[in-house]
């Protein structure tokens, strides 16, 4: 027992959380290049003359798209470097170190991935239509700033945990870090996946039927927005952790509930992103090839992304349960 | 989790200076603790399934009215009804979740 | 760095221990909104003063904004005529260049100048505005037991189905009324927190970043496109999602 002192907690937590931060952040951004990638290549071996054009088009695609993972190293080094003050050492700040590489780790996996497909899509519609690498680019930046909102909630998290003392004490003071961590990383992950192959949908709609731009923009743009709700979900239960719950026990009860709310609320918002994403993804391509039935899909769209967030309704009333009535 | 780990938590926890003394753990607390980890878990997984799925057939009835959008009152509906079996499974982990957590708050 | 919390929840006059007057309103939100405001007013004042059949340069920007607004009005709402879609104009439009410039309102650099929309409350009273605007027009549009029948669900009202569809059918309510409500009240939450967790993410990444490399040059980079491609884009993302919850209830 006398090897765990406060300062060596503190210390795995800032190996722990740097570790979780740089290598999950890293994951998806990874994936979504390497997609840019693989359709820039392809692009290029159906049409050899569209290859500057196309390189372009890559290039700046995975330069917007890999923003998550620079804020995931950003964030990564503040964990690994940043001075805790000797007042602060102890087991919640450990926590709190850990957390934070959990939210922008696992946060920032699902916008870079995400912003792949929107780079995939358009190096596409590039090879294809090579005269119309503007438009197409605009829209792919539009769409893949979109899906890096997500990847913005999980920072914002990361941030307050690192620079705020929590305000928990002992193990509630853990449960509250490493909640809050998981509500906003694994409620990141399914909208920037879901935000992303949205984006994807409509650029590849887009490329097809030039024509509708303005009405494929309209709908990726509320379909992206609908299928972040569940990380929206988990920023206001990480916000609540963080915030309302100063004066929690510090009892083993009072962590196993934050952890649980942090779990029920992060996990409950993967499917719902991911799902609400390909509903919009399919209504984004039929609304870019039938223009005038753009209302009415956008209405199937939304009433089908309502009820398909309703799981993730029931997992933030759980984590609302647990964390207030329990 | 298992209940050594916890005791190592607890009194690295309880090793701090100016903290408040940690208590004893009791077996109850740890079945407490135990079935509050287990309901949101419960529920997070339990919500993964539902949501891809309804999402899918959301996507499908999209394309569906793209097609022919003369039928788009009885695809809607076929939608949600769709949806609402796919929920079930969804609704099956909310009422786990419920059972336990409303039989942690009376039973304790 | 210290800023990160200060943003978040104000107790005091930012800078001094004076607790803020009249139980903790926030008074920074209330002035920046009022100079958004009359920076609107006078702005626009400005650009029609003279008008005129040939448009000078100002009369000319209005137009094309206001022009783009009526024809997104108009194809998102698809009522008959043209009356009708101008009734639900004023507010979109207005809206739009209320969020536009509260949100580019971190940019200059002082103190008293912030978002809005950076302030929780803002974003939650207008997201309350909208919901509650849209419940009101689809009471308006389909009557008291239309719009109760909606939340009902798909199968409340089957005319001509046999009676045991019927009465599976006003079963089923047991389940979409429960559903369909708690949906109506998380759609404040997150069309409020989405916004605001946006702008509040920028300003939060510009103060690390800004610490972190000494104010040197990085910073504007990030204002370029935090504050005002990410703002813009959420502002047009706002007033859509508001247009369209109206769109979805008048239907």
């Amino acid at each position: 027992m006398e090897v765990l002192t406060p300062e060596v907690w503190v210390e795995i937590g800032r190996y722990v959380g740097a570790g979780l931060a740089l290598g999950f952040g890293g994951i998806g951004a990874a994936i979504g290049m390497g997609m840019a990638a693989a359709a820039a290549n392809e692009g290029t071996m159906r049409q050899p003359v569209a290859q500057g054009h196309l390189m372009r088009t890559m290039l700046i695609g995975q330069a917007v798209g890999g923003s998550p993972s620079i804020f995931a190293l950003v964030v990564g080094l503040l964990i690994f470097y940043m001075p805790v003050s000797p007042e602060e050492i102890g087991l919640p700040k450990a926590a709190a170190l850990a957390g934070a590489g959990l939210a922008i780790g696992i946060g920032c996996l699902g916008s870079g991935v995400g912003c792949g497909w929107p780079a995939a899509a358009a190096c596409g519609g590039v090879a294809r239509n090579p005269k119309r690498s503007t438009g197409i680019m605009s829209l792919m930046i539009i769409g893949q700033a979109m899906a890096q909102s997500p990847s913005i909630f999980a920072t914002v998290i990361s941030l307050i945990l690192l620079f705020r003392p929590v305000s928990a004490v002992g193990m509630a003071g853990v449960g509250v870090a490493i909640g809050a961590g998981i509500a906003m990383g694994a409620g990141a992950l399914g909208p920037g996946i879901g935000s992303g192959t949205t984006a994807g949908g409509a650029l590849r709609g887009v490329s097809n039927w030039p024509r509708s731009q303005g009405i494929t923009l309209r709908t990726m743009l509320i379909g992206q927005a609908v299928s972040q709700t569940p990380a929206i979900f988990g920023l206001l239960v990480a916000f609540i952790m963080m915030f309302a719950l100063a004066d929690l026990e510090p009892t083993i009860v009072n962590f196993a509930k934050t952890i649980g709310a942090g779990i029920a609320v992060g996990l409950g918002g993967v499917g719902p992103g991911i799902g609400s994403g390909l509903a919009g993804e399919t209504a984004c391509l039929a609304s870019a090839t039938r223009p005038r039935l753009d209302a009415l899909v956008l209405r199937t769209m939304l009433i089908g992304q309502a009820v398909s967030q309703s799981t993730a309704i029931y997992a933030l009333i759980v984590a609302l349960i647990l964390i207030y009535l329990v | 989790m298992d209940a050594s780990f916890m005791t190592v938590l607890v009194q690295a926890v309880a090793a701090q200076p100016e903290e408040v003394a940690a208590t004893a753990i009791q077996g109850t607390d740890l079945i407490k603790a135990g079935a509050l980890i287990g309901a949101g878990i419960c529920m997070g997984f339990g919500a993964i399934g539902p949501g891809i799925g309804e999402g899918f057939a959301a996507g499908k009835a999209c394309e569906a009215i793209g097609r022919s959008p003369e039928n788009a009152g009885l695809l809607t509906r076929t939608m949600l009804i769709g949806q609402a079996v796919s929920e079930s499974t969804g609704i099956y982990s909310l009422v786990v979740a419920l059972v336990i957590l409303f039989g942690v708050v009376l039973g304790g | 760095m210290e800023r990160i919390g200060e943003r978040l929840i104000w107790y005091f006059v930012p800078g001094t221990n004076t607790p803020i007057p009249l139980g903790g309103l926030n008074v920074l939100t209330i002035f920046n909104t009022v100079v958004v405001m009359l920076f609107l007013w006078v702005l626009l004042w400005l650009a029609v003063r003279h008008r005129s059949l040939v448009p000078n340069r100002g009369q000319m920007v209005v137009e094309l904004v206001v022009g783009a607004f009526d024809g997104l009005v108009a194809s998102s709402l698809e009522l008959e005529t043209r009356e009708a879609n101008r009734k639900f104009f004023p507010l979109i439009c207005c809206l739009f260049l209320f969020l536009l410039v509260a949100n580019f309102m971190g940019f200059p650099p002082f103190d008293i100048f912030e978002e809005p929309t950076a302030d929780i409350n803002c974003t939650l009273a207008l997201g309350t505005m909208a919901v509650a605007l849209a419940t009101v027009c689809g009471i308006r549009a389909k009557g008291i037991g239309g719009y109760t029948s909606e939340l009902m669900g798909p199968l409340w009202s089957q005319p001509g189905a046999p009676m045991g569809a019927q009465i599976a059918g006003k079963l089923s309510s047991l389940f979409f009324f429960p559903l369909n409500v708690i949906g109506e009240l998380s759609k404040i939450v997150s069309i409020s927190f989405r916004l605001f967790g946006n702008i509040i993410g920028g300003s939060i990444i510009i103060i690390v970043v800004s610490n972190l490399v000494y104010n040197f040059g990085l910073p504007l980079g990030l204002d370029f496109f935090f504050i005002f491609f990410v703002g813009a884009i959420q502002a047009f993302v706002f007033t859509m999602l508001t247009l369209t919850y109206i769109a979805v209830a008048i239907k």
